[in-house]
């Protein structure tokens, strides 16, 4: 069943339609939150807060093939709204120890060098200023086409092209300073 | 010849039309400097694989948390009050008890009596399931932030 007509059916009451879409995307918001925010907690907490702003502008929603871009707005928003309030971004490391586990054929330091190179991209990708990191977060880990971040983030395809070309830029001056390009 | 620097990244993501593409990808063909810079944006973008947040996270959904705050939030308004015709169902009920009070107490009163106490009941009951309403409404409305931007 697509976004829209699940949106119309939380609309109407229906919670097993909400819960859908909830379990449908919570881990996609999840993700984009914590490379907003770069805290687990901290995204989870607005994961909740996104969904309780989709059920209750449920009713307003206009159903047009857009519930991707339009959820990612609201969250978006919120991290902005969060990050206003807190000024500097906290990176903190997934825990990788309970997340990510060495393969059967990989050794532990090899498995460590891994978790080096992840945790150096994955603060290079925190240093970017918020608004590149939307549009690069929501374009390369969420799979939103240009036009859909463009809706997501209130701005134009020229516009969200060019944030993400200076994001990219200043990707690789930053990792190539590391010695990782 | 010109270069196509600053469409590469569109390029990489196919994000760039058909005869775009088609023109940049000609243009690589023949530009040693811009394959080279190509060469470079696939490099970066594939190295971003790094910065995915891992598939285990979250541990569990957040969906019971989100449910007590909207469909399990619209359930108890339903016992406690907030809707139009719970609260008037508790006020029928408690005017039922009232006159059964009324009939089954021995000496029960003058039905004047009955009715008095009964409408101050419900009147009551109304006023708290108001109060309860409104707390519920802002609790709701608090979690909402504000839109805009920054750099």
């Amino acid at each position: 069943m697509d976004d829209d007509t699940l949106m119309i059916r939380t609309a109407e009451g229906e919670e097993a339609a909400f819960r859908f879409l909830v379990q449908r995307w919570e881990k996609g918001v999840l993700a984009f939150l914590i490379h907003m925010l770069g805290s687990v907690e901290e995204a989870e907490d607005l994961v909740q807060d996104t969904f309780i702003q989709v059920f209750n502008k449920a009713a307003k929603y206009e159903a047009q093939g857009l519930f991707k871009s339009w959820l990612f707005r609201i969250a978006g928003n919120l991290a902005r709204s969060r990050l206003r309030r807190r000024k500097v971004l906290r990176w903190v490391q997934f825990d990788t120890t309970e997340h990510d586990t060495p393969g059967a054929d990989e050794g532990a330091l090899a498995h460590l060098e891994k978790e080096e190179a992840k945790t150096k991209v994955r603060s290079a990708v925190a240093t970017l200023p918020a608004r590149q990191r939307e549009a690069l977060v929501l374009h390369r880990f969420q799979g939103l086409k240009y036009k859909e971040v463009a809706a997501a983030m209130d701005t134009t395809v020229p516009g969200v092209e060019s944030l993400i070309q200076r994001a990219m830029a200043a990707l690789k001056v930053e990792l190539a300073g590391k010695g990782d390009l | 010849m010109k270069h196509v620097g600053d469409k590469i990244q569109a390029f990489v993501a196919g994000e760039l039309s058909g005869t775009e593409q088609q023109l940049v990808a000609d243009h690589l063909a023949q530009c040693p400097e811009c394959a080279a810079e190509e060469t470079e944006a696939r490099q970066l973008w594939d190295l971003l694989e790094a910065a995915e947040v891992p598939e285990s996270i979250p541990a569990e959904s957040a969906w019971p948390e989100i449910q007590a705050r909207t469909f399990g939030r619209s359930q108890s308004t339903l016992l406690y009050g907030g809707g139009l015709w719970s609260k008037t169902g508790i006020a029928a009920t408690a005017l039922a008890a009232g006159l059964a009070l009324a009939i089954l107490l021995p000496g029960g009163g003058s039905s004047d009596k009955v009715l008095a106490s009964d409408s101050e009941a419900s009147w009551g009951s109304s006023f708290w399931l108001d109060e309860q309403s409104d707390a519920g409404f802002s609790e709701m409305w608090l979690a909402t932030a504000t839109d805009g931007s920054d750099s």
